[in-house]
């Protein structure tokens, strides 16, 4: 008896295996989630708590809110100031940005405001022909504006008179932002809602507002028709290696990559990979859509746990290492590095000593002292 | 190894070392009596080198004037430029640059000149071989030189020259040309040039001209001057223009149709052809001018590939023609137009100014009296617009308006309102913002000139030939701008 009950522990602890320790959980979803991401991260939190694993969360920190209207209202009060440097430095960055974003949290009129100024400042300072391109630029955005003459002195109102009767007076194109569903579209920091907008040729901003990303540029619009493809996405989740080399850090074998993306107007999904971190094997893979109204968060909840179990359970998982190929071997890498640096010294070991430059020594006749 | 061999062996080494080169601009300045000798008054000399239309100098120094300014480790380069400045308590009032060299460690480096002067200044200029024509063809080559050809002086000229801006010489080149005046000159994009048409004889007799000539100032002596087509175009006061695909073409004119010198409205394209000579020219079968002409210009709108021709003003039978036509190289044919010059004008001038639009300065009006009105057409908008007045004792016609490498447009000499000629010189400058002229008196010329022929150089100067009989008077004279624009 006492022979037969050591035969079935063995053969017991033969099958049952050696339990793993958990995987480290790196959650990953677009900054600004919806609620039922918020729910699915906390239900995944919540799994990974009661598993005894670590959970790290890389999602990206959201935008800095856009700064080029307070640049411009900054801008404003030093033109006023006679400021005129200072002016011209603040607008310069408040254009770049917008040129950047698209005029992200702009208006039209502040949009226009921003050419305005910058074109009364490089009066101010005596360069007529780019004052002229800057009332041009802002003339296009709102060609139909009438400067408050209370705030504008005669002669920049009557010049972006002159600017604005020009640009009615140009061709017109259509310029339309092709983006993805679910997304908005603005030109010249105006909502396109519908048919897209036709305008006078120039330089127009477009932006396109997706979940989670937005991208913009400033465009020129030179003929009859220009279609501008913009389709922000947001970050994407980490990549297995990456994954891997935080699990690494941490002293982790497996590592649970639990990212939520969501394309067009579907619902988010939930991708759960579950990989070994010292050969990168996939070792097993699940998703979960997170439909509003449904079990969203327990379902990802669900899933987290069953691959934990996976990594930790009674199932003896195989992880040893594959063999090595011979691209991964060290001495050969060796031998290569070494022969590629002899290549790039030896032209310069060659030319060691030639001149890499030359003297300037005009004949300047003599002054008369 | 012993000491001694150790020495010998750097003493080896230091031999064997090539040597620095030397880049090393010839100065030129005007004689120290001009009012453009530079270094009067001046308390700092400023050397820089920087790459041909950069802002930023590779390399700079400032030393006291009477030192002698240098740069060392100058990275090799290609379209180097090498600036001259003299300030006086930090502002600019003189300056020059060389034309664009490049330098490097297998070339030897050939000997540039720099011409420096006071800026906004006139000065004397070389002697050219023909310091009293009139009427001379002139035109810059790509490489930045003046090439001047025939004109008239105590009879036809049939001579050429070239002004190489890089030795700061001119140059006789052997080639001879047709006698010729009233002539269409249109410059190739490699530096050669048409010569079209035109009279000679005596005055009163004159006799057209039947050949084309395709002239190269830099080809062997044999073929520095080349006919094109023995029996070419019979016109006299055509103009023509460069297209930007490399064709010529060449609308109105008058042609002897029997019955004397009569308006055209005919237009020709010369084509380059094999080997890049130009094919006798071709009639354009549906392109003709609505209102033929003689004595207009024509200028090319942009360097974008099938930029339009506006051709301006001119005279018919009649007088004076308003109407202005485009022909647009593309469809080969002339576009429906309506703008109309406010003043009609004939002998006029016509310069491309920086924002694309055209500016129409002086020439004679429906009294056949010269006129000192601008205008000014703005494709943009497609229209004519007065922009101002030349001041009293500008020159009106026979003048020469040269493009800035600022924007801005120099006039020089020409006869004013009674005919005489004048030594003024004036800048001209369209203000964006408010849409008018500004015209500003600039140093005027040694000497009167009318009928003198000018060229902007390489270097951002203006070089201007021939125009005076005065005895003594410089054969020619060069204008230095400041050096806004010619980085």
């Amino acid at each position: 008896m006492h022979h037969a009950a050591r035969a079935i522990g063995l053969i017991l602890a033969a099958s049952v295996g050696r339990a793993e320790p958990p995987p480290l959980i790196v959650f990953h979803s677009a900054a600004d989630p919806p609620s039922e991401v918020t729910a699915a991260r906390a239900a995944v939190a919540s799994a990974a708590r009661d598993a005894g694993a670590a959970f790290v969360d890389v999602t990206p920190a959201p935008a800095p809110p856009p700064a080029a209207a307070t640049l411009l209202a900054r801008a404003v009060e030093s033109y006023d100031a006679l400021r005129y440097n200072e002016a011209l430095e603040t607008l310069d960055g408040a254009l770049a940005e917008a040129a950047r974003s698209g005029a992200a949290g702009l208006s039209p009129a502040e949009l226009s405001d921003l050419h305005l100024y910058r074109g009364l400042v490089v009066l101010q300072r005596g360069d007529a022909n780019r004052a002229w391109d800057d009332l041009v630029r802002s003339a296009l955005v709102d060609p139909a504006r009438i400067l408050d003459p209370l705030r504008f002195p005669p002669k920049a109102t009557a010049a972006f008179q002159r600017a604005a009767r020009e640009v009615r007076a140009q061709p017109r194109g259509t310029l339309v932002v092709a983006t993805a569903p679910g997304c908005r579209a603005f030109v010249d920091a105006r909502e396109v809602a519908g048919l897209p907008p036709e305008l006078p040729l120039g330089v127009h901003y477009v932006r396109a507002a997706c979940p989670g990303a937005e991208a913009g540029a400033a465009v020129l619009l030179g003929g009859s028709r220009l279609e501008v493809p913009l389709a922000p996405a947001p970050p994407a989740p980490p990549s297995d290696e990456s994954a891997a080399a935080l699990a690494r850090a941490r002293g982790a074998r497996t590592v649970l990559v639990v990212a939520v993306t969501r394309s067009g107007g579907a619902p988010p999904t939930v991708w759960l990979r579950l990989r070994d971190v010292a050969s990168g094997r996939a070792l097993a893979d699940a998703s979960v859509a997170l439909d509003p109204g449904g079990s969203a968060a327990a379902d990802a909840r669900a899933a987290t746990i069953r691959l934990v179990d996976r990594a930790t359970g009674a199932v003896k998982l195989d992880l040893s290492p594959p063999p090595r190929p011979w691209y991964e071997k060290p001495w050969v890498w060796g031998v290569a590095a070494a022969a590629v640096t002899a290549a790039i010294l030896l032209p310069f070991a060659i030319t060691a000593g030639s001149p890499t430059g030359f003297r300037v020594a005009p004949q300047v006749p003599p002054v008369p002292r | 190894m012993t000491c001694a061999n150790w020495a010998a062996a750097l003493l080896l080494a230091a031999a064997c070392s090539p040597a620095v080169p030397v880049l090393a601009p010839i100065v030129d300045v005007p004689d120290a009596s001009s009012p453009a000798y530079p270094f009067t008054d001046i308390d700092e000399l400023r050397l820089s080198i920087a790459h041909a239309g950069q802002d930023a100098d590779i390399a700079l120094v400032s030393v006291a004037p009477g030192d002698t300014p240098e740069l060392a480790s100058v990275p090799f380069g290609d379209d180097l430029v090498v600036h001259l400045s003299g300030r006086r308590a930090g502002v600019e009032v003189a300056y020059g640059r060389t034309c664009a060299v490049s330098v490097n460690r297998d070339t030897n480096v050939a000997s540039v000149h720099l011409y420096f002067a006071r800026i906004v200044k006139w000065a004397a200029g070389p002697q050219p071989s023909e310091p009293r024509a009139v009427g001379r063809d002139a035109y810059a080559t790509p490489a930045g030189d003046g090439v001047f050809v025939g004109g008239a002086a105590d009879g036809d000229l049939t001579d050429m020259e070239r002004f190489d801006a890089r030795a700061g010489a001119f140059v006789a080149l052997p080639g001879r040309v047709a006698a010729r005046r009233g002539a269409a000159l249109a410059p190739l994009r490699d530096g050669r040039a048409l010569r079209i048409g035109g009279v000679a004889g005596p005055p009163g007799a004159d006799v057209a001209v039947a050949s084309c000539e395709l002239l190269s100032p830099t080809a062997a002596a044999e073929l520095q001057v080349q006919t094109i087509a023995d029996d070419c175009l019979h016109l006299v006061d055509a103009a023509a223009a460069t297209l930007v695909d490399g064709g010529v073409v060449v609308a109105g004119g008058r042609r002897d149709q029997g019955a004397g010198f009569q308006p055209s409205g005919a237009t020709w394209l010369f084509r380059l052809g094999d080997a890049g000579i130009p094919a006798p020219p071709r009639l354009l079968p549906t392109a003709a001018l609505a209102h033929p002409r003689y004595g207009h210009t024509a200028t090319r709108l942009g360097d974008e590939v099938g930029a339009a021709v506006l051709i301006v003003g001119g005279r018919d039978a009649v007088g004076p023609v308003a109407a202005a036509e485009l022909y647009e190289p593309l469809r080969e044919s002339y576009a429906a137009f309506a703008p109309q010059l406010l003043t009609p004008r004939y002998d006029h001038r016509a310069v491309l100014l920086p924002d694309g639009s055209i500016l129409i300065v002086g020439g004679r009006d429906s009294a056949n009296r010269p006129t000192a009105s601008l205008e000014v057409y703005l494709p943009r908008i497609g229209q004519f617009a007065a922009v101002g007045t030349l001041p009293a004792g500008a020159g009106l016609v026979g003048f020469t308006a040269t493009a800035l490498p600022d924007g801005r447009v120099l006039l020089a000499g020409g006869r004013d309102a009674g005919n005489q000629p004048v030594a003024t010189a004036y800048i001209l400058r369209l203000d964006p913002i408010d849409g008018t002229v500004d015209i500003s008196p600039t140093d005027g010329l040694a000497v009167p000139r009318a009928g003198h022929s000018a060229v902007p150089l390489c270097d951002g100067t203006v070089l201007i030939v021939g125009g005076t009989v005065a005895p003594g008077a410089p054969g020619s004279e060069r204008y230095n701008p400041p050096s806004a624009g010619r980085r």
